[in-house]
């Protein structure tokens, strides 16, 4: 168990690496820079002056240097500083990343709640009329685009109904309360719980399936055992294994997905961040922002198949 | 004589496809999905043919009107009629979404028969490289090669396509590894097949009908990438129109509160077209697993 941790820990080596070869080689194709992204078009500047500042921020050096001072810098835990505000980016992101996990938390308990909910009563009642609703609604659930169900939710719920504020982390100009934040959270969560709200219903539903076909399922029925106790002890506890490694795959994905909504929103979270970066071409917040969730989602997996064979004692590793 | 053979031509077997073609018209949300494409395709191509619009001319004395007779769905923000602009818009987004997912499909392809076939080294190297790939958020990755390449309809299609092969590169390659084990290809190989020909002659085609779902499935999720790239304004640059870059003008309160019309129906043509995509590609896993055909 302990030699299959390290080797999985091991071959994510290369595989980092490369991610911040390509991160940079990308950052590095932008067009334009931190220099010419700062100059206006109304007060007119030299070209000289455009040189020296370039040169200051080490633009002018070659590639591969300018990697491996990047690089360099990332070991020291550093990741550079803005070129739009000059503030460090790591602590651009430790300020921001509350209000993403804040996010995704919340998200992710929904679609959690719901997908486990709709995806066990669809197995339960295959091909019932219910069944038949949820698969359809699942459907919708992977086709409609975040955002456009995020706006649909601002419609109905923040400009018509008014249940809900329309953007924003709290209201303006109030005192921070747990309250108004958990409401201004709501629909942003909302929105990006849709998707995954489908997604775990789908493997709920396939795996509780699986599972009563089984021959212990069977013997558990013969024996006489009450149906409560057989969906509790037998069906439930297999079938939500390989719901967990769907959920631990999602988290990675979730953490990065959320960019969109952030910006819809207004949700002051590391995905506002990102794109506002990704408008002013700044890239050293662009390369820490992708760095992260790289490594957040190399994270997640690695997790996923250390809880996946902590559950299955099944599961074996020589 | 002439009754007999006619008789017997009729109870012919059938082929797979056939059986499978039957299996998938009698998949409902299956055949749902294939009219709702069909509608979607067919009014996009004939677009310049069922309005009388242009998608892109400005006009400056009807802007931002509510539907009416003349203007169906009303008009945007400088007067384009915007039933015109969606039908347009379908164009674009369709052959995005068709033109990446070809793309996808043809490097996964590749480097899955590479992967699953040659085995050993090269299938290790191939598969570091599509895990490095697959860890990638691509959405991330997409908004970043976007912005550093700049926004254009063939960027967006590049960025998608190049991003998005490695799941059909691992299933291509555990499709290989099962099948090359197999007597058929014992033999090919006996008899001085080469290896080309092994792989693309031999062992491909048997792995069509997974790639053909994967590929579908592929194809839904390339529309709504592109969806999501024109609506940050990094895929498809105005004025063209895309059914994402329509619904940049939602992002003012406005337009979003009172005028429905503007940024509804993009909206909803990405979601539908979407959802009939994956109709499709659920009816395809029906009708073509090996297993219900036998």
């Amino acid at each position: 168990m302990f030699a299959y941790f390290i080797r999985r820990l091991l071959i994510n080596i290369p595989i980092l690496i490369g991610i911040t070869i390509i991160i940079f080689l990308l950052a590095s194709m932008m067009p334009g820079d931190a220099v010419l992204a700062m100059i206006s078009s109304e007060t007119p500047v030299s070209d000289e002056m455009i040189k020296m500042r370039q040169g200051e921020l080490g633009l002018d050096l070659p590639l591969h240097i300018q990697y491996l001072r990047w690089i360099g810098n990332l070991a020291k835990g550093n990741l550079g500083f803005s070129f739009v505000s000059a503030e460090s980016v790591s602590k651009m992101i430790v300020m921001r990343i509350p209000a993403t996990l804040e996010l995704m938390g919340v998200s992710l308990l929904i679609s959690i709640l719901l997908g486990l909910t709709l995806g066990t009563i669809s197995a339960f009642k295959q091909y019932s009329v219910l069944d038949y609703s949820f698969t359809i609604f699942g459907f919708i659930g992977i086709s409609i685009p975040d955002f456009f169900l995020g706006m649909i939710l601002v419609f109905i719920f923040a400009l018509k109904l008014k249940l809900f504020p329309t953007s924003g982390f709290i209201t303006a100009g109030e005192e921070f309360s747990l309250a108004d934040n958990l409401r201004h959270v709501f629909l942003p969560a909302l929105a990006l719980a849709l998707v995954r709200t489908a997604v775990f219903m789908r493997y709920t539903r396939a795996s509780i399936l699986e599972v009563l076909g089984n021959d212990y399922v069977r013997t558990a029925r013969a024996k006489g055992l009450k149906q409560k106790i057989i969906v509790l002890r037998h069906v439930m506890r297999n079938a939500l294994i390989p719901v967990i490694t769907i959920i631990g795959i999602n988290l990675g994905v979730l953490f990065a997905g959320s960019v969109i909504i952030e910006t819809i929103f207004q949700w002051p979270g590391i995905g506002m961040m990102f794109i506002n970066a990704v408008t002013a071409r700044d890239s050293p917040v662009i390369m820490g922002y992708v760095l992260l969730t790289s490594i957040i989602v190399l994270a997640s997996n690695l997790l996923t198949d250390l809880t996946y064979s902590l559950v299955d004692p099944r599961i074996r590793y020589e | 004589m002439a009754a007999t053979i006619a008789r017997l031509e009729k109870i012919r077997p059938e082929s797979l496809w056939s059986k499978a073609w039957k299996r998938f018209l009698r998949h409902k949300l299956a055949l749902f999905g294939l009219s709702v494409l069909g509608i979607l395709i067919f009014s996009a191509l004939a677009a310049s043919l069922l309005t009388p619009y242009s998608p892109i001319k400005q006009d400056l004395r009807n802007l931002r009107k509510a539907p009416t007779a003349e203007h169906w769905l009303g008009t945007d923000g400088v007067g384009r009629d915007i039933l015109t602009r969606v039908l347009y818009a379908g164009r674009i987004s369709l052959s995005v979404g068709l033109v990446s997912v070809s793309l996808s499909g043809a490097i996964g392809i590749l480097i899955g028969v590479a992967a699953g076939y040659l085995g050993g080294k090269t299938d290790m190297i191939l598969m570091r490289l599509t895990d490095m790939v697959m860890t990638f958020p691509s959405l991330v990755i997409i908004i970043t090669v976007a912005a550093a390449l700049g926004p254009s309809v063939y960027n967006a299609m590049l960025v998608i396509g190049l991003l998005t092969w490695p799941s059909i590169a691992r299933l291509v390659r555990s499709q290989f590894l099962s099948l090359r084990t197999q007597q058929f290809v014992t033999a090919a190989r006996s008899i001085g097949v080469s290896n080309w020909d092994i792989a693309f002659k031999h062992i491909f085609p048997n792995t069509i009908s997974a790639i053909t779902v994967a590929i579908t499935f592929g194809m839904a999720t390339s529309i709504l990438m592109e969806a999501s790239l024109s609506f940050l304004g990094l895929g498809v640059p105005p004025p063209t129109p895309s059914w994402g870059n329509m619904l940049r003008d939602a992002q003012s309160m406005n337009v979003l509160e009172g005028m429905p019309w503007i940024w509804l129906p993009p909206g909803i043509m990405i979601a539908l077209s979407v959802l009939s995509i994956n109709f499709i590609g659920d009816g395809l896993r029906d009708a073509l697993d090996p297993r219900s055909l036998l």
